[in-house]
């Protein structure tokens, strides 16, 4: 089983290794089926190996991109092609080689860890730049140890780049594209305070011959002017100015008049001066000494707003190093004065270059690559305070600042907009010039939100302290009213009428309705049982029940009573008489009605009665039988209790057999739930 | 039976109903009631409370009004039809009625509660402070006024005499949520934030549903710079009540700070969706999309939320750095001034740069 599983391991490492891409020489048995094509190539890759040999970086990339087109997996091609990139002006097109190289063979050179550190280093990605950098560092031999510093100071430039790209200036980069821009370098940009004017150095095709060395025409400067917030098409500035030689813009006056131009005609070069005259520039005159020194070369320079002094760059002797930065003042008889040199502040052992100075006349640009740098050429500003001391140079930032160089840096008199020349991944060709968009200060987002701090506000305040309702002294009563007659005759009859509070089971007042008329009128109270007891002699007794809740409202109940005389048949509604719910448990407040009763059987001994009980007609006939039967016989049962003989007493349950109200209303049916007596005999 | 109900009053006998009551005497023909003392006011009074007690305001004010239309100086009626007033938000009239009832009982505390309330409602925080005061030196030294008491000197910014106010009512009634949620709100203010953080958690344990509270402690945390707690707190806001679009939006800022930019776009959708002229959802969202580098989808937020408050100062503001971010300088500078006018300052730094 294990050598099974070891035996699939190797198949998959020969597929995978298979399928890789692996590093092929320019050898014919590599290519056994394109002889013709392979011929062609290995010319293309032998020319790019002389002109490689001969530092001629720009015609050794074309060679070699001849023969990569055939054979793009060529580790050494790919190496060569990387570091002519690297010696070109778009530099940081070398790491796509420099990678492919390394796959392709991690030896193929003794420095590819430091090239890939460059290459990453000019795409800005600096963590993998450092991490190949040290890698690099770790293995310099003690031979290679004076390395270490230039090292050390790349690996500070990556992790000021980091922090530089963590906190970018506000500012839009952009190229100006190809009305300015060409294939060939275009740089050193100088605009007008009003950036009504642009002059600038190109090396595009000028009808002379291109240099071998550089693929270059020889440097001439050109002439552009802003219209509707454009570039003009640009034009050559003069024939007094461009010659066969180099020819460069180093600096303008403020108002344009004078510029000062570069001819590498003599020495190492040096710096003229041409004025403008109507449409045309007169012909330099080269700055006299101590400006230009013969054995030194002078590169940049710019006037100060009031002209009385010219800073310029020099690699004069007595310098702090490399390239500085130096200034002359006019003296009273208009000479310039000794060069002085602005110091260790803005010098440092590295090179200074292209110096600008704003026309505010204090605030200096310039470029260095021995300050705080992201790498290469930086550009840097300072101001110069009113003792005359320039301040520490500050980094103007990413992106303005590129792993590359950056230079010629000017800026328009409103600080609205900067020019440098760079090369950047959007280039035309070689260095190209680019506007700088200031934004200014930066402009914090105002998010907006809101909460409901206070809950009473979330929805209005209800809340209701209310007086309580007044008492209606008037009102509440339930006045009942009415005649009471002879149920047979008709005739008015003075009868007795108790009220009772069946609640308390006492009587509470007694009144007597009127002899001639049979009128009675009594006063009930909201909030009581009453039971109403009529009576007269030689009548039955007639109850009435009024239930008056404590809220009800004045009314008046017109009543005809018709009471009965005793004699058998006659039945009596037992009005008062309760019984719990769905029982024939007598409530208390029957006691009063069933007192009245029990009186009437002791005043007439001989009167023998049937109590019956009745019921309505919800639920079942049967169930409403045995609940109506059971009702009757408690009655009895309390009268029995009461002392009177059981002899004189029948009890019956008649369901909802005999309605005396119509079962359909609630009221009906309260009616028909009664207890009843009816006269069995009297004699 | 014949039974006939009277909606009015009916005149009684000359005695009063208690002695007819127990002294009832056999009656004539001729027999009449006459009462002693009309109440049709106190009728109509009663019969307005008991409508209140259905809620059925407007009916309660039309019965207050036939009591005080019997009796124009029946205080109570016109307490209550201030009250039922209230209850249909017409705190103009609650405030007339109020004033009746003072007029004709200054002893009444309810009628200065009451119309303490209504300027309350009303946004009238000094009023009605004034007549709370008054209301609990009448007696009436309820929680709930010193609550109001609280909130007013809270909305008058005395933000010292609002925690002293609401610690009073606190300390009478501990069990009310709302009371240490707004306490919270004004140690907020105070920038006290520990013990705002408290009260919003006390409130929380109180009523564990009070969406409200989360929303504040939220929005505290933010403040503390505990961002994760805080969008927890809306989370929970959020889920106790779908339709807190405050709380989506507030989520939405707070996922601003942990860079979360498509779901602070969702989070203000949301809120959009739900209010649909919620200004600041749209702002918001457009600073979502500026971050996203969406510039034009930013600037269409940034007008919506304008269309739908021209003075929304910092919908301008952001628009106009997000015209600069565009290139159309002319408009960015053209928005910060509306952004000064509107009352922020730091705009002028901006025009500055340009001009």
């Amino acid at each position: 089983m294990k050598s099974i599983y070891i035996a699939c391991l190797l198949l998959i490492a020969c597929a995978t290794a298979a399928f890789a891409q692996q590093d092929t020489p320019f050898d014919k048995h590599n290519f056994p089926n394109r002889k013709e094509e392979f011929k062609k190539a290995k010319r293309a890759l032998d020319a790019g190996e002389a002109a490689y040999e001969a530092e001629s970086y720009h015609q050794a990339i074309e060679f070699f991109s001849e023969a990569y087109k055939f054979n793009p997996n060529y580790s050494e091609l790919n190496y060569k092609l990387g570091q002519c990139c690297r010696h070109l002006p778009y530099k940081y097109k070398c790491l796509q080689y420099f990678e492919h190289a390394f796959k392709l063979n991690p030896s193929v050179a003794e420095d590819i860890h430091l090239m890939l550190a460059i290459g990453y280093h000019y795409n800005s990605r600096f963590d993998e730049a450092i991490k190949e950098y040290k890698t690099y560092m770790h293995h310099l031999t003690p031979a290679d140890m004076d390395q270490r510093p230039l090292i050390e100071k790349k690996i500070e430039e990556c992790n000021f780049g980091k922090k530089m790209q963590a906190e970018p200036v506000r500012a839009f980069i952009d190229n100006l594209g190809p009305t300015i821009n060409t294939r060939y370098n275009e740089h050193s940009p100088l605009v007008s305070a009003d950036e009504s004017l642009m002059l600038f150095t190109s090396t595009r095709e000028n009808g002379r011959d291109i240099s071998e060395e550089d693929g270059q025409y020889d440097e001439d400067v050109y002439i552009s002017r802003s219209y509707s917030k454009n570039w003009a098409v640009p034009k050559s500035i003069s024939e007094n100015i461009n010659t066969t030689d180099n020819d460069a813009t180093v600096g303008i006056s403020p108002d344009g008049q004078l510029l000062l131009v570069y001819n590498g005609r003599n020495g190492g070069g040096n710096i003229e001066l041409s004025e403008q005259k109507g449409e045309d520039w007169s012909s330099p005159d080269e700055l006299p000494r101590p400006i230009n020194d013969k054995k030194a070369h002078e590169s940049s320079a710019c006037f100060s707003p009031d002209m009385r002094r010219i800073y310029f760059v020099s690699d004069r002797e007595g310098g702090y190093g490399g390239t500085d930065i130096y200034y002359c003042e006019l003296n009273a008889k208009g000479k310039w004065g000794p060069a002085v040199n602005l110091g260790p502040v803005i010098n440092t052992q590295y090179d200074e270059e292209s110096v600008f100075l704003h026309p505010d006349g204090r605030t200096l640009y310039f470029s260095s690559n021995g300050h705080e740098t992201m790498g290469g050429l930086d550009i840097l500003t300072s101001q110069l305070d009113e003792r005359g001391e320039w301040s520490t140079p500050v980094n103007v930032g990413f992106p303005i600042n590129s792993p590359d160089d950056d230079l010629c840096f000017s800026m328009s008199a409103s600080g609205r907009h900067g020019y440098l020349s760079s090369s950047r991944s959007d280039a035309i060709g070689g260095l190209d010039i680019y506007r700088i968009t200031f934004l200014g200060p930066e402009k914090p987002y105002v998010l907006s939100g809101e909460d409901n701090l206070i809950a009473a506000r979330s929805k209005p305040v209800s809340d209701m302290v209310m007086e309580k309702s007044v008492e209606i002294k008037t009102i509440r009563l339930t006045i009942v009213k009415g005649v009471i007659k002879d149920a047979i005759s008709g005739n008015p009859i003075s009868a007795k009428i108790d009220i009772t509070d069946n609640e308390k089971n006492e009587l509470i007042f007694t009144s007597q309705s009127n002899e001639s008329t049979g009128r009675f009128l009594v006063s009930l109270p909201s909030g009581k049982n009453y039971g109403i007891a009529v009576h007269a002699d030689n009548y039955l007794f007639h109850s009435e029940n009024f239930d008056i809740p404590a809220a009800t409202e004045y009314q008046e109940i017109e009543k005809e009573i018709n009471l009965a005389n005793i004699k058998k048949d006659v039945k009596i509604v037992l009005r008062n008489v309760f019984f719990e719910t769905g029982s024939a448990k007598l409530k208390p407040t029957s006691y009063a009605e069933l007192g009245r009763l029990t009186q009437l059987l002791n005043e007439i001994p001989t009167l023998r009665i049937e109590i019956s009980g009745h019921t309505d007609n919800k639920g079942g006939h049967a169930a409403n039988q045995k609940l109506s039967a059971a009702r009757a016989k408690a009655v009895v049962t309390f009268l029995i209790s009461e002392g009177i003989d059981a002899s004189r007493l029948e009890h019956k349950g008649y369901s909802y057999d005999q309605p005396v109200a119509d079962n359909k209303t609630a009221e009906g049916r309260a009616q028909n739930r009664r207890v009843e007596f009816k006269v069995l005999s009297v004699e | 039976m014949n039974i006939k109900q009277l909606p009015v009053l009916i005149t009684l006998g000359a005695a009063s109903l208690c002695t007819a009551i127990h002294a009832q005497k056999p009656v004539g023909n001729d027999s009449t009631l006459i009462v002693a003392e009309n109440q049709e006011a106190e009728v109509a009074y009663n019969q307005g409370n008991d409508f209140v007690a259905q809620r059925n305001y407007t009916q309660a004010i039309q019965s207050f009004s036939e009591a005080i239309a019997v009796n124009p100086r029946f205080s109570k009626a016109y307490i209550n039809r201030g009250f039922a007033k209230s209850e249909i938000a017409d705190y103009a009239g609650a405030i007339s009625d109020f004033t009746h009832a003072i007029t004709t009982d200054a002893q009444a505390a309810a009628a200065y509660y009451g119309r303490g309330l209504a300027y309350f409602n009303q946004g009238k925080s000094a009023d009605a402070m004034q007549d709370f005061n008054e209301a609990m030196r009448k007696g009436y030294k309820e929680a709930k006024v010193y609550y109001y008491v609280g909130i007013a000197h809270f909305e008058l910014g005395e933000y010292e005499d609002a925690v002293n106010n609401l610690t009073l009512a606190i300390n009478t009634d501990g069990n009310n949520a709302s009371m240490y949620n707004d306490r919270g709100s004004v140690y907020r203010v105070l920038e006290q934030y520990d013990k705002a953080i408290a009260d919003y958690r006390q409130a929380i344990r109180l009523d564990p549903k009070m969406a409200t509270a989360y929303n504040n402690l939220g929005s505290v945390l933010m403040k503390k710079g505990n961002t994760d707690e805080a969008i927890s707190q809306y989370g929970l806001a959020i889920a106790l009540d779908p339709q807190y679009y405050i709380a989506y939006n507030n989520r939405a800022r707070a996922k601003f700070e942990k860079n979360l930019f498509d779901d602070m776009i969702s989070d203000c959708q949301k809120a959009i969706s739900i209010k649909s002229d919620y200004a600041f959802a749209y702002n918001n969202m457009g600073i979502a999309q500026m971050k996203k580098k969406d510039y034009e989808a930013a600037y269409k937020s940034f007008s919506k939320a304008i269309q739908l408050n021209s003075n929304f100062a910092e919908a301008y503001l952001n628009r106009g750095s997000c015209a600069e971010m565009q290139r159309n300088f002319d408009k960015a500078v053209a928005d910060w001034k509306k952004a000064s006018q509107l009352g922020i300052e730091k705009a002028r730094n901006y025009i500055a740069f340009y001009e």
